[in-house]
């Protein structure tokens, strides 16, 4: 240790010290909160119920315009089930301790969920509607669950790569409802439905700065 | 022939006794890590009382996040990294509303080891910290203030040791730069 660097350590405040201990003695005395693997396992089953509700909406929507749409979901099940692993890959990383990692893992795995949902789109057919709307409603469609996701990890440090997985999962729901409701082309899904969760990791990103949390705990 | 006294418990012990319940072990790991917590926020935000708020917000997150301490890993720079990220929140936010630190007493802020008389060095060590980016004054308070190692120090900031050891090497020259003659010693 450098000697002069040495002195530049503060003398202990004894009263101060003494004041906080005493501001402890409520927070030791009160009951235990949800421990992160609670957490987990609310966030897991979150995005199951919503999930199942996406599907279950999109189905009867689609049946009602089109009866022949419940073939066209089982040619979904390849890249669904790969979002569906997805999502809980992410789910599981936004809450876990020193989870970097897993976090940065889970947004390599979007990036090769978006490939993989590009490659497998083909020419596609186009839409009545403006394209820019698989953008706003894929948005739309996470808003919800990024919310509560974002207010069950205030429960610890919301590091940049936190907040990235807990994008990861919005964005998520926007491309599950892009596979079940949209039928145009490779280049669509790519840039709205690839825009669409852009957004939603920049925006779990802007929210999460002015978000206070309850503990620093990494 | 005197009874042998048995050995202190570790730091990880008593965590692993606080997360059962064993609230005499918070109080040992308070008393043995609090002060250094205490003088690594007040080098950080050069502000006692916001230092003092700060200091209760990390052992705060140690209560009410225990169980984010993972078996194996080591205490105190989980502990740090926890001071760290209260550290920089709060320098965030006053960036934010546009405060800088209202400490009036630098002197306070440096150990009794430096003499009274000498009032220049202390203002002219916490300006220099101060000056520093935020990741650099870290890495120079934990290594050259509190006796962290790199190790230590890169589990507590989520990075690597060659990454704090970078930061800690750029921030010391940039104090060295400022205090200039005063630490002609140290060469």
């Amino acid at each position: 240790m450098s000697a002069p660097l040495e002195a530049a350590r503060p003398a202990t405040d004894a009263a101060a010290l003494a004041r906080v201990r005493a501001g402890l003695a409520r927070e030791l005395a009160a009951p235990r909160g949800p421990t992160w693997q609670q957490h987990r396992l609310r966030g897991l089953a979150g995005a199951a119920v919503t999930t199942s509700l996406l599907v279950i909406g999109t189905f009867l929507a689609g049946i009602w315009n089109d009866p022949s749409f419940a073939t066209g979901l089982l040619h979904a099940a390849l890249p669904v089930g790969a979002l569906l692993g997805l999502q809980a890959l992410a789910v599981h990383a936004a809450f876990a301790p020193r989870a970097t990692g897993l976090q940065r893992v889970a947004v390599g795995g979007a990036v090769l969920a978006l490939g993989l949902l590009i490659a497998l789109r083909g020419e596609g057919h186009p839409s009545a509607l403006p394209e820019w709307v698989c953008t706003l409603s894929h948005l739309g469609t996470g808003l919800v669950p990024l919310a509560v996701l974002l207010s069950a990890m205030r429960a610890a440090a919301l590091s940049q790569w936190r907040l990235a997985a807990a994008g990861v999962v919005s964005g998520s729901f926007g491309a599950l409802l892009g596979e079940f409701a949209c039928g145009q082309g490779a280049l669509h899904v790519a840039l709205f439905h690839g825009g669409a969760w852009l957004l939603a990791l920049l925006l779990a990103q802007a929210v999460g700065r002015f978000l206070r949390p309850t503990s620093f705990a990494p | 022939m005197a009874p042998s006294t048995p050995p202190d418990p570790s730091d990880e012990a008593l965590m692993e006794r606080f997360c059962t319940g064993d609230e005499a072990a918070f109080d040992a790991l308070f008393g043995r890590h609090a002060p250094a917590v205490q003088a690594f926020l007040v080098r950080m935000v050069r502000d006692r009382a916001l230092a003092e708020d700060l200091t209760q917000v990390t052992f705060l997150s140690v209560v009410r996040s225990r169980d984010r301490f993972l078996p194996g890993a080591r205490f105190a720079p989980w502990l740090f990294s926890i001071a760290a990220n209260s550290a920089r929140d709060a320098l965030r936010q006053r960036g934010r509303r546009g405060e800088e630190s209202i400490d009036a007493s630098p002197m306070e802020l440096v150990a009794p080891t430096v003499a009274p008389s000498d009032p220049a060095l202390g203002r002219r060590l916490g300006e220099a910290l101060e000056a520093l980016p935020v990741a650099q004054r870290e890495a120079v308070v934990m290594h050259h203030v509190l006796g962290f190692s790199f190790e230590e120090m890169a589990e507590a900031l989520g990075t690597t040791a060659v990454a704090v050891r970078v930061r800690a090497h750029r921030g010391y020259e940039k104090v060295r730069e400022r205090l200039g003659h005063l630490l002609e010693g140290e060469r």
